[in-house]
C-alpha cells in the first residue's frame, strides 16, 4: 500500500486535472438528464398485463386518460356549456389527444315518438339557451345511468371533460400542453384534474423542485456538521466536493446512456451523499489524524492504512447494490442497481486518489488532541460507557429489538400515489373530488376477443360489466353492449341483446365509423374491451380486483371467446408485488454476498458475520420503525433498505478493519468512531432537511435514513466492541 | 428623424399618383375576383348537380391506418338535390338496409332484420355517414355556392384553386375548404377541408369522366387525417335523366325489399 500512496502522490496534478475535466464533461451531459416518473414505463415487455395495456392503448386509441373536472354552481348553463365546448374543442386540437369526452361530445342514442335519434347530447352548434331547454336536457342527461356520475355529477354542479392520450406521446408533456390550454380559457368556477398523466406531471415537476431546493439545502447543513467535526474547512470542502463529483458523474453517465431519471434513480443522490460521502470522510479523517506530519507525509501514511478499509467497504456495498440487477423484475431497479453500485465506485475512486492528492497539497494542521471538539468526545466517552455498563447496552439493544419486531409485524403496503401528495396539493384535491362526485380515474379493461358482433360475446361484454359494477369501488363501466342494447331499444325491441345475428350487424351499421367505436372494438371487429373506472387504490382493494378479475376471465374464456384483463389497478398491483418481492430477494442476496466478501477479505468467517450484526440490527429497526409510526412500505421507502446495507456495511468495516490493525478497541473508537459519528450525525441532519419535500415518500425517506444512519452508527459504536472484546476473551 | 425625413423627401406628386392608381387597380381587382371565384364556385355547382336524376351503384372501400379493408355496396337513387335512396346490397347481412334522406334534414332507415323503418334524427352532421369518411354533411347534395363565400386563393394555367369559408348562418363542420377546380370543364378534382380548430381535416379526391351530355364522378377518395382513414367511393353504372318516380322516394318504397 506504501506502493500505492507513492503512486498517489507522484501523479497528484495529473489526477486532479483528470478528474476536473471528467467533472466538466459530465455535467454537460448532465444537463440534458431527463425525468420520467412514470414507473408503469418501466414494467418488463414479458409482463403479460403490461403487454396487454399497451396493445389496448395501441388498438383503441390510448390506454391512459386526462381528466378535466370543472365545479361550478349549475353545469346546465349556456354560458357553462359553451365553457365545455370551447375546452373540448381546445383539448381535441392538442397534439396527443385522441378521443375527446365531455357534454357537448357524447354520443347520444335515444328512441322517441320520430324513430332513433343517434345525436350529440349537446348539439354543438345550437347550444341551448332558453330555460326550458336547458331544464330538459338537465333532467334527461341526470336520468341516464350513462351520464349520471361519470359526466356529470348527480347534484349537476359538476362534470367532467376526458381525453384519451394516445399511445407513443410523452404523456406528461400533453399533461401539461392540455393545463396550459385548459387554463388559458376563462372559467369562473373551480378547475381539478384527474388521471394518471397528471399525477406524474406533478410528480415530475415536484421531484424537479426538490432536487432544486432541498438538494442544496442538504448539502449547506451537512457542511456545517462537517464544519463542526473536523473544524477545518478542508474537512467540509473535500467530502462535499467529491459528492458533487460523484453525483455529477453517474448523473452524466445515466444521461449519456440515455436513461431517465426514475422514482428510484432519483434516490441515487440521497445514497452518494450518505454512503459516498463516508469513504471521504474517513480518508479524511485518517489524513488529519497522522499527528506527526503534514501535507504528502501525512497522506503517505493515512493511505498506506485506509485505502483497503475504503476499498473493502465501497466492493461490499457495490456488491449489495449489484444483487439488485439479478434479481429484480422491472427494469427500473435493474437501473437503479447499476447506477447506484456506478455511483458508490466513483465515490470510493474519487476518495483514494483525488481526496489524497489534494489533501497533499494543504498544509492541514492536525487537528488539536488537546483541545477535542464534541466530535472526538463522544466516541471516547461512548466507549467507556459501552465497557462499564456492558450488560445495560446488550439489555437496551434487545429491548430495540423486540420493539422492532413488534413494528415489523404492522408494517403496511401501501401503492396508492395520491398518497405521495400532502393535503391541498392539486391532484390529490382532483382524486378526492373524482371519488366524492364521479367514478375515480383507474381505468380496468377486460379485453374480451371474439366475434363482436356474435349475441353470445355481446352479452358476455353485458355480464362483464354487470360484474365490474358489483364491486362497490367500480361505479362505471362501458363497452359497444350498451350501445347495441340501448340502439335495440330504440327500435323497440326492448334494452337487450338482440338474439339474431343479423339485428345486431344492421344496429352496428348505424353505430360504424363513430369516433366511440374506435375506442370500444377492433376494426376487424375480433375483440373488443370493457372498461370501467376504479375509484379506490387500495392495496387490499387492487389485490381483490387483480385476483376475482383473473379468475373471472379464466371462468368465462372459452373456444369462442378469451377473456383477459389489464389496466392501471391491475397493473400497480404488479408493480408492487414485483418491488417488493424483489427488493426482500435483493436484500438477502445483499446479505450473503457482503458476509462472504467481508470473510473472505478479513479472512475470517467469524469477523464477516459480526460486521454483519449492525446491519441486521439496523434493518429490523428501520422495519420496525416503519410499522410503529404507520410509514407504509413503498415504492420508495423500500429503498432504505438498501441504503441500510450501504451504511452499515461501511461502518463495521471500518470498525473492524482498525481493530485488527492491533489497535486497543479503546483507540478504534478513537479514529474510526470519530469518522463514523461524523458521517452519522452529518448525513442525519443532511437528511433531516427531506422533511420540507413536498412529496410524502421523501419526507418519509427522508425520516427512514436518519433512523438507519443512528442506527447503524450507534450499533458499531456500541456493540461491536462488546462482541470483538467477548471474541478475544 | 432621420429616417423620416428622407422617407417624407422622397414622396413626389407624382408617386402619389402611382400610388392611388395602384390602389384603385387593386380593389377593383379584390373584386372582379370576388365575382369571379362566385361565378367558378356557382359553374363548378352546375357540373357537380347536373342532370334531373341520377342512378348509379357505388363500392365503398374503407382502409385503416394498418391498411385493413371493408367494402360495402350500395345501389343509389336521386332526384334533384334533396331526395335520394341509399340500398345496400352487400355484405350480406347488411343488404336491405336503406336509408332515405327527404328535403328539410328528414331521414329514415330501414333494417330488414327488424322489418321496420325507423325516422332517424341526426343533427350531427359531422357524424360519418355508414362508416365511411363521408360525413352526412359531405353526402348532403346542396350546393357550394349557397353556402359557402368562395374567393380566389391562386390561379394557376389548368386550375382555378378557390378557398371557401361559410357563410353567415351556415352549419359547417369545415372552417375553410379549399378547392381545386378544372379550368377548362369546373369539374372539382381537390377538396382540402379545415376543421373548425383551422388544422387540416380531410382531403377529398375527385375523378370525372364524360357521359354523354355530363361530366360525372367515378370516384370520390375521400381521407380523414385526423383518422388515418380513407374511404375510396366507386361509382358504376352510371345514368341520368331516367324520369325516377317520386314514389321511389317514400316511406312505402323504403320497406320493399
Amino acid at each position: 500500500m506504501k506502493r500505492y500512496a507513492l503512486l498517489i502522490l507522484r501523479f497528484r496534478i495529473i489526477i486532479i486535472i483528470s478528474v476536473v475535466l471528467i467533472t466538466a464533461v459530465m455535467a454537460y451531459f448532465a444537463r440534458d438528464i431527463k425525468v420520467n416518473a412514470d414507473v408503469m414505463s418501466y414494467l418488463p415487455e414479458e409482463d403479460k398485463a403490461a403487454a396487454l395495456f399497451n396493445r389496448i392503448g395501441e388498438t383503441y386509441g390510448g390506454n391512459e386518460i386526462m381528466i378535466i373536472g370543472l365545479e361550478t354552481e349549475e353545469v346546465f348553463d349556456h354560458r357553462m356549456l359553451m365553457t365545455i365546448k370551447q375546452i373540448t374543442d381546445s383539448l381535441r386540437a392538442t397534439e396527443g389527444i385522441g378521443h375527446v369526452t365531455s357534454l357537448t361530445s357524447v354520443l347520444d342514442i335515444r328512441g322517441s315518438d320520430l324513430g332513433i335519434e343517434i345525436g350529440r347530447l349537446v348539439d354543438e352548434y345550437d347550444i341551448p339557451e332558453s330555460e326550458e331547454e336547458l331544464l330538459q336536457l338537465r333532467e334527461y342527461t341526470l336520468s341516464m345511468d350513462m351520464y349520471r356520475g361519470s359526466l356529470v355529477s348527480e347534484d349537476g354542479t359538476a362534470t367532467l371533460i376526458t381525453g384519451k392520450i394516445l399511445t407513443g406521446v410523452n404523456r406528461t408533456e400533453v399533461a401539461e400542453r392540455v393545463r396550459e390550454r385548459v387554463e388559458s380559457i376563462p372559467f369562473e368556477g373551480r378547475i381539478f384534474y384527474g388521471g394518471m398523466p397528471i399525477t406524474l406531471l406533478e410528480l415530475n415537476n415536484i421531484i424537479i423542485k426538490d432536487i432544486r431546493f432541498i438538494i442544496p439545502l442538504a448539502f449547506v447543513v451537512i457542511s456545517l456538521v462537517l464544519l463542526a467535526g473536523f473544524r477545518r474547512p478542508a474537512g467540509v470542502f473535500i467530502p462535499m466536493m467529491c459528492v458533487i463529483i460523484a453525483i455529477t458523474w453517474t448523473l452524466g453517465t445515466i444521461s449519456v446512456m440515455g436513461y431517465e431519471i426514475t422514482l428510484l434513480t432519483n434516490i441515487i443522490p440521497v445514497i452518494l451523499t450518505a454512503v459516498g460521502s463516508a469513504y471521504a470522510i474517513h480518508v479524511v479523517n485518517a489524513v488529519m489524524a497522522e499527528q506527526q506530519e503534514q501535507g504528502a507525509g501525512a497522506v503517505k501514511k493515512a493511505l498506506s492504512r485506509i485505502t483497503i478499509p475504503v476499498i473493502l467497504a465501497s466492493t461490499t456495498t457495490i456488491i449489495g447494490f449489484l444483487s439488485f440487477i439479478a434479481g429484480s423484475y422491472l427494469t427500473m431497479i435493474r437501473q437503479f442497481g447499476l447506477f447506484s453500485a456506478l455511483g458508490i465506485l466513483f465515490s470510493m475512486i474519487l476518495a483514494v486518489s483525488f481526496v489524497p492528492a489534494v489533501m497533499s497539497f494543504s498544509s492541514v494542521p492536525a487537528a488539536s488532541t488537546k483541545n477535542p471538539g464534541i466530535f472526538d468526545l463522544i466516541p471516547r466517552k461512548l466507549s467507556g460507557v459501552v465497557f462499564i455498563n456492558r450488560r445495560l447496552i446488550l439489555g437496551i439493544w434487545a429491548a430495540v429489538i423486540c420493539l422492532s419486531l413488534i413494528g415489523i409485524t404492522r408494517i403496511e403496503r401501501r401503492v396508492n400515489i395520491t398518497d405521495y401528495f400532502k393535503d391541498g396539493n392539486i391532484v390529490k384535491q382532483g382524486e378526492e373530488l373524482l371519488v366524492e362526485k364521479f367514478h375515480g380515474s383507474n381505468p380496468l379493461y377486460v379485453r374480451v376477443k371474439g366475434d363482436v358482433q356474435s349475441p353470445q360475446v355481446l352479452s358476455l361484454m353485458s355480464y362483464t360489466q354487470d360484474y365490474m359494477e358489483g364491486f362497490s369501488y367500480i361505479t362505471y363501466s362501458r363497452s359497444v353492449a350498451d350501445m347495441i342494447k340501448q340502439m335495440n331499444d330504440a327500435m323497440g325491441e326492448g334494452k337487450r341483446i338482440p338474439d339474431d345475428h343479423n339485428m345486431i350487424v344492421q344496429l352496428w351499421f348505424l353505430l360504424d365509423g363513430q369516433e366511440i367505436m374506435e375506442q370500444l372494438v377492433s376494426y376487424d371487429l375480433s375483440e373488443g374491451i370493457v372498461y370501467g373506472y376504479v375509484s379506490s387504490d387500495e392495496l387490499h382493494l387492487l389485490r381483490e380486483i387483480d385476483n376475482n378479475f383473473e379468475e373471472f376471465s379464466r371462468n368465462h374464456s372459452s373456444d369462442q371467446v378469451e377473456l383477459s384483463v389489464t389496466g392501471i389497478p391491475v397493473m400497480l398491483r404488479r408493480l408492487d408485488d414485483s418491488i417488493i418481492k424483489s427488493q426482500t430477494y435483493s436484500l438477502i442476496l445483499a446479505i450473503f454476498l457482503v458476509v462472504m466478501m467481508t470473510s473472505l477479505l478479513l479472512g475470517s468467517l467469524r469477523l464477516g458475520l459480526l460486521a454483519i450484526i449492525p446491519i441486521i440490527i439496523t434493518l429490523a429497526v428501520l422495519f420496525g420503525t416503519m410499522g410503529l409510526s404507520g410509514i407504509p412500505l413503498d415504492i420508495a421507502t423500500v429503498l432504505s433498505g438498501s441504503v441500510t446495507i450501504g451504511i452499515g456495511i461501511d461502518y463495521s468495516v471500518h470498525f473492524i478493519s482498525r481493530f485488527r490493525e492491533g489497535l486497543s478497541i479503546d483507540r478504534a473508537v478513537r479514529i474510526s468512531g470519530k469518522a463514523i459519528f461524523i458521517n452519522m450525525i452529518a448525513v442525519t441532519a443532511g437528511f433531516a432537511m427531506l422533511s420540507l419535500s413536498s412529496l410524502v415518500p421523501l419526507q418519509r425517506f427522508g425520516l427512514l435514513i436518519a433512523a438507519t444512519m443512528l442506527t447503524a452508527g450507534l450499533a458499531t459504536l456500541t456493540l461491536l466492541p462488546l462482541m470483538l472484546t467477548k471474541g478475544e476473551k | 428623424m432621420r429616417n423620416t425625413y428622407s422617407f417624407k423627401s422622397s414622396i413626389s406628386p407624382g408617386s402619389v399618383f402611382t400610388v392611388f392608381a395602384f390602389l384603385a387597380v387593386m380593389c377593383s381587382l379584390q373584386e372582379i375576383m370576388a365575382q369571379d371565384a362566385a361565378d367558378v364556385l356557382r359553374k363548378m355547382d352546375d357540373v357537380v348537380f347536373a342532370g334531373e336524376d341520377q342512378t348509379s351503384g357505388i363500392r365503398l372501400i374503407m382502409t385503416d391506418r394498418s391498411g385493413n379493408e371493408r367494402v360495402r355496396e350500395a345501389k343509389v337513387w336521386q332526384k334533384g338535390s334533396n331526395k335520394r335512396l341509399f340500398r345496400f346490397t352487400s355484405p350480406a347481412a347488411e343488404a336491405g338496409i336503406a336509408f332515405l334522406s327527404l328535403p328539410d334534414d328528414v331521414m329514415y332507415l330501414y333494417m330488414p332484420a327488424y322489418g321496420r323503418e325507423r325516422r332517424i334524427a341526426t343533427h350531427v352532421r359531422n357524424q360519418s355517414f355508414a362508416g365511411t369518411d363521408f360525413s352526412y354533411e359531405d353526402l348532403e347534395a346542396l350546393r357550394y355556392s349557397e353556402r359557402f363565400e368562395a374567393s380566389i386563393a391562386e390561379e394557376k394555367d389548368n386550375h382555378y384553386i378557390l378557398r371557401l369559408v361559410p357563410l353567415p348562418g351556415t352549419r359547417s363542420d369545415y372552417s375553410e375548404i379549399i378547392v381545386t377546380i378544372n379550368r377548362e370543364h369546373y369539374y372539382p378534382e381537390r377538396m382540402k377541408s379545415f376543421d373548425r380548430g383551422g388544422q387540416e381535416y380531410k382531403i377529398a379526391d375527385y375523378r370525372f369522366e364524360r357521359k354523354g351530355d355530363y361530366w360525372t364522378t367515378t370516384e370520390i377518395r375521400m381521407t380523414n387525417l385526423k383518422r388515418q382513414h380513407s374511404t375510396r367511393m366507386i361509382f358504376d353504372d352510371i345514368e341520368f335523366d331516367t324520369g325516377l318516380d317520386d314514389d321511389i322516394f317514400t316511406v312505402r318504397n323504403l320497406t320493399r325489399y
